[in-house]
């Protein structure tokens, strides 16, 4: 009952009007008098929650992804890319798509990707004829690349609670990625011209000329090298991924400075600022939805839903189904941290009395992160892709479900009932 | 008179606010680069520099979420807002929203608090340099003692029916990123 | 009455989060279901941090918790380095009666908690890849991750090695990438479950025999009655006597475990251990007198191992 009142809040306070941080508050509130909460220790437990060196990591890689932009970093990047796919039907879409895979292979969350890919692409889509709303949307969904490629913090979290091998783990995932990937660029493909029509290169009045092939490469290889430094720095033994994100700032302050030359002091101060605020505004609603998750699973609320699933249902492939459902679900009103280290592991036993292999139901898991991530009321990761892409929620939530209904879930689907496309990598890498 | 001592207080305070914020980003960056070059260069083991590292950190996020109070940038699902039409419900509207914000914040306050007196009574440190726990925690009393304030100064002027949001110097949030390229 | 019970480290089914099960249904069985126990086991609660938080405010009443020392530092007495060098000085020290048993009963005393007894995990070592370490000289130019809390850094870096702080959520990443060469500072037992595919050495150390604390927070524990407070407390030393046993054939079964999985175990001699145990003490000892006081260090300095 207590839930059901609390999801109504949410959605009553959001609708409204009221930000999206003071409306998790408020459920908070809500939620703190109804189960009688200490409040000695509920701060206490936000401040935990949100002093955390992985974290760190958002911060950094939001700042990256605002001096790419004020550096000329993001201008050369986006030549570079127009050049190469702009011709082809969907072809700005898809690259931000395969950017976004890309940058998920640097870091183990969706939030850097969002940051980063966000505030390089989405202008340039809108010059494509991309409507803002679709651009961020999908930049959304295809910034869960990074939980679903290696290295992912989800995938170490749902590890280390349930006893299996983060490798494994992370292995089992990347079936799914290339799927998805797969999908979201060829669903793109599909919206050109149905959901709007695309500009081509250089068509539009006001846009500026293209360079020619080997102009724009040699211009972009600066920008290029950026993410050779982060890649090179993680997986040459040099630095952790959150580390990775300072040295990726710095070298975009670098490059912003000394070679394209578009940086000015004052450029950065404004851009650490305004990179600041985003911040600000993510962590303000990680720190209230982080809590609401501890006051949940303190009174094993999702623990008790998952129990009366378990007894409502008997048949193997229904029972898979079910837990589908309710990743689905639960995903929708918790945040992802919670989904992964709280309501997934419960299934486990029954997952494995059902036949399915643990490794196989991780990167179920990861796959309901990627559409919970992005579903409300509870979608941080769809929130933040509208912030970065200064555009009003509603007008992403439209083109965030048929993304999330027409590629995710079915992405999840075939991830759940066809084993060997998460089994093959590990079993390739002699992980399992 | 008393909108121009608001003016420039808000101004002072905006200053104040972008210099902490700098301030706390080029730590972050600039420690976690040394954090690197001490690790791999010069193989040194510098006990405690993370916890230097996470404390800027909480500053940053904190003032960081001011800001966005400040300039009236948090994350809002806008659509009721933008199909109103009428002048004098749109400001009922907003007169609402500043209010349940009010409150909330009030409670965001009162968490803050109560978090920060729990650590007079059993303070705490960090295991490797001792800092006290209630540097970075003060953080988010600062923060939501702050964005009560401006709820405060959101409710006044809706009441007082300004909308041109004559108490905030209202620089472009974005203005080198905005800029044409 | 209702009472909330919880680790920090240790999922459900691991020898940790088993021992929380026996202890809540002895617990149980033992009030005849008067006393009803919820369990809740790693990361249920939040993080290390956070459920050690829980607990002192007595929002977790019940709790085996691997010390932490951001509340007081002489806690941090648990890892004095080379206190104890074989098994069976480290139980007697730990047991009931025993002498470091007392100094932690005092310690969790003051933080207002009820302290039962210790959970004894065994002896630490270094777990790294590519190369290995059995003196000082060889720990050069070896990067480990360690614990943060004091002195865990500080006697590492007496054994020679270099330290790094990676968050525990990074460890299997930095170990993948080689931004670490090993993982020092547990038993056998989290290496072998969490890294055996990227670890191939274990050399025990022994700087620091581990152990888990079965406390309680005191104010739960007035509340309740007189023969309520007898069947946690009597539970607590079952499972506590339990894991004296135990916990010396789980350790040797992890490093059979550890082998079958291609890991390296090596055991040092007494020689070996005496080395690393002079350099540690004439190191880091100094360095605990002033953290944690001489009165503390001056018992230590009385009871621990001669070399
Ligand atoms: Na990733
Ligand atoms: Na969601």
């Amino acid at each position: 009952m207590e839930g059901l009142i609390a999801v109504g809040l949410l959605l009553f306070l959001m609708i409204v009007g009221v930000p999206v941080a003071w409306s998790f508050a408020g459920v908070l509130a809500y939620l703190s008098f109804a189960y009688d909460a200490n409040f000695n220790t509920l701060m206490l437990q936000g401040y935990r929650s949100i002093d955390s060196v992985i974290l760190i990591a958002l911060p950094l890689f939001v700042l990256t992804g605002y001096l790419m932009q004020s550096g000329g970093i993001a201008h050369r990047l986006v030549d570079f890319i127009e050049v190469l796919v702009g011709k082809r039907k969907g072809g700005m879409g898809a690259s931000m798509v395969l950017a976004s895979g890309i940058f998920g292979a640097i870091a183990g969350t969706a939030t850097a990707a969002v940051a980063s890919i966000g505030t390089i692409m989405i202008d340039p889509l809108e010059k494509r004829g991309y409507p803002r709303g679709y651009s961020s949307a999908l930049l959304g969904i295809s910034s869960l690349l990074g939980i679903l490629i290696p290295p992912s913090i989800t995938m170490i979290l749902f590890a280390v609670v349930t006893r299996q091998s983060v490798a494994a783990c992370f292995a089992a995932s990347i079936g799914p990625a290339l799927l998805l990937i797969a999908g979201l660029i060829l669903m793109n493909r599909f919206n050109v011209g149905r959901l709007f029509e695309e500009v081509s290169a250089g068509a539009k009045d006001g846009m500026e000329e293209l360079p020619g092939k080997g102009i724009a490469t040699l211009r972009a290889l600066p920008a290029l090298s950026l993410p050779i430094v982060i890649l090179g720095g993680i997986y040459g033994g040099i630095c952790t991924p959150t580390e990775a994100a300072a040295i990726a700032a710095f070298v975009a302050i670098l490059i912003g400075f000394f070679i394209y030359r578009d940086l000015t002091i004052k450029r950065l101060g404004s851009s650490v600022v305004a990179a600041a605020e985003t911040t600000g505004t993510v962590i303000l609603i990680l720190l209230f939805s982080f809590m609401i998750g501890r006051i949940l699973a303190s009174e094993r609320i999702p623990q008790e839903l998952t129990e009366t699933i378990t007894s409502l249902v008997k048949d193997p492939l229904m029972i898979l189904i079910a837990v589908n459902i309710f990743l689905i679900i639960t995903g929708m009103i918790m945040d992802d941290v919670s989904v992964t280290v709280v309501v997934a592991p419960l299934f486990m036993p029954l997952m494995i009395a059902s036949g399915v292999d643990p490794i196989h139901y991780a990167s179920i898991v990861a796959c309901s992160v990627v559409i919970g991530a992005n579903s409300p009321p509870v979608a941080p990761i769809l929130y933040m892709a509208c912030r970065i892409g200064k555009v009003s929620i509603h007008q992403s939530v439209m083109p965030a479900i048929k993304l999330m209904v027409f590629v995710g879930m079915p992405v999840m689907a075939v991830t759940s009932f066809v084993p060997e496309l998460s089994l093959f990598i590990p079993k390739l890498l002699g992980l399992m | 008179m008393i909108v121009r001592f608001f003016t420039a207080l808000d101004k002072k305070i905006g200053w104040v606010l972008n210099a902490a914020a700098l301030i706390s980003s080029l730590m972050l960056v600039g420690l976690m680069l040394f954090l690197v070059l001490a690790r791999y260069v010069f193989g040194w083991s510098i006990v405690g520099l993370l916890e230097v590292i996470m404390l800027f950190g909480m500053w940053l996020y904190m003032v960081g979420g001011l800001i966005a109070s400040r300039k009236r940038e948090h994350l809002v699902v806008d659509f009721v807002q933008t199909n109103i039409q009428d002048q004098q419900i749109r400001r009922l509207h907003q007169a609402f929203l500043s209010l349940v914000t009010l409150v909330i914040t009030g409670f965001f306050v009162y968490l803050s608090y109560r978090m920060l007196k729990w650590g007079m009574r059993r303070p705490q440190h960090t295991p490797g340099l001792s800092i006290p726990l209630w540097i970075p925690q003060s953080a988010i009393l600062f923060a939501s003692v702050g964005c009560a304030l401006y709820a405060l100064r959101d409710l006044i002027q809706s009441i007082i029916g300004n909308d041109t949001h004559l108490l905030v110097a209202h620089e472009p949030a974005e203005s080198a990123i905005e800029e044409d390229r | 009455a209702t009472l909330k019970m919880a680790t920090d480290s240790g999922a459900k089914g691991s020898p940790a989060g088993d021992t929380l099960e026996r202890w809540a249904d002895l617990i149980e069985k033992g009030s005849n279901g008067e006393i009803d126990v919820k369990v809740f086991y790693q990361n249920e609660l939040g993080s290390q941090n956070e459920v050690f938080d829980l607990h002192v405010a007595g929002d977790v009443d019940v709790m085996l918790n691997w010390p932490m020392t951001s509340y007081d530092k002489r806690i941090g007495v648990i890892y004095t380095p080379y206190m104890t060098l074989s098994w069976e000085e480290a139980i007697k020290a730990y047991s009931p009666g025993g002498w470091v048993n007392n100094m932690l009963g005092g310690i969790y005393a003051d933080l207002g908690l009820k302290f039962f007894g210790p959970w004894p995990e065994g002896f630490n070592g270094v777990a790294t890849r590519g190369k290995y370490a059995t003196n000082i000289a060889e720990a050069d130019g070896l990067k480990v991750r360690t614990m943060t809390v004091f002195p865990a850094p500080q006697t590492m870096q007496a054994l020679g090695y270099q330290t790094a702080a990676i968050d525990w959520g990074e460890v299997y990443t930095a170990l993948q990438t080689g931004v670490v060469d090993g993982e020092a500072g547990n038993v056998i037992y989290w290496d072998y479950e969490y890294f055996r595919d990227q670890l191939d050495y274990y050399v025990r150390s022994k700087h620091f025999f581990m152990t888990g604390v079965l406390s309680m927070n005191a104010e739960s524990f007035e509340d309740l009655s007189e023969a309520h407070q007898a069947i946690v407390a009597d539970a607590a030393k079952q499972v506590m006597m339990q894991q004296f046993k135990a916990a010396k054939t789980a350790d040797e079964l992890y490093v059979k475990k550890a082998e079958e999985a291609g890991m390296k175990y090596f055991e040092l001699s007494d020689e070996q251990i005496k080395v690393f145990a002079r350099a540690a003490r004439e190191k880091v000892w100094p360095l605990m007198d002033e953290e944690i006081g001489s009165e503390i260090m001056g018992t230590i300095r009385n009871n621990a191992t001669k070399l």
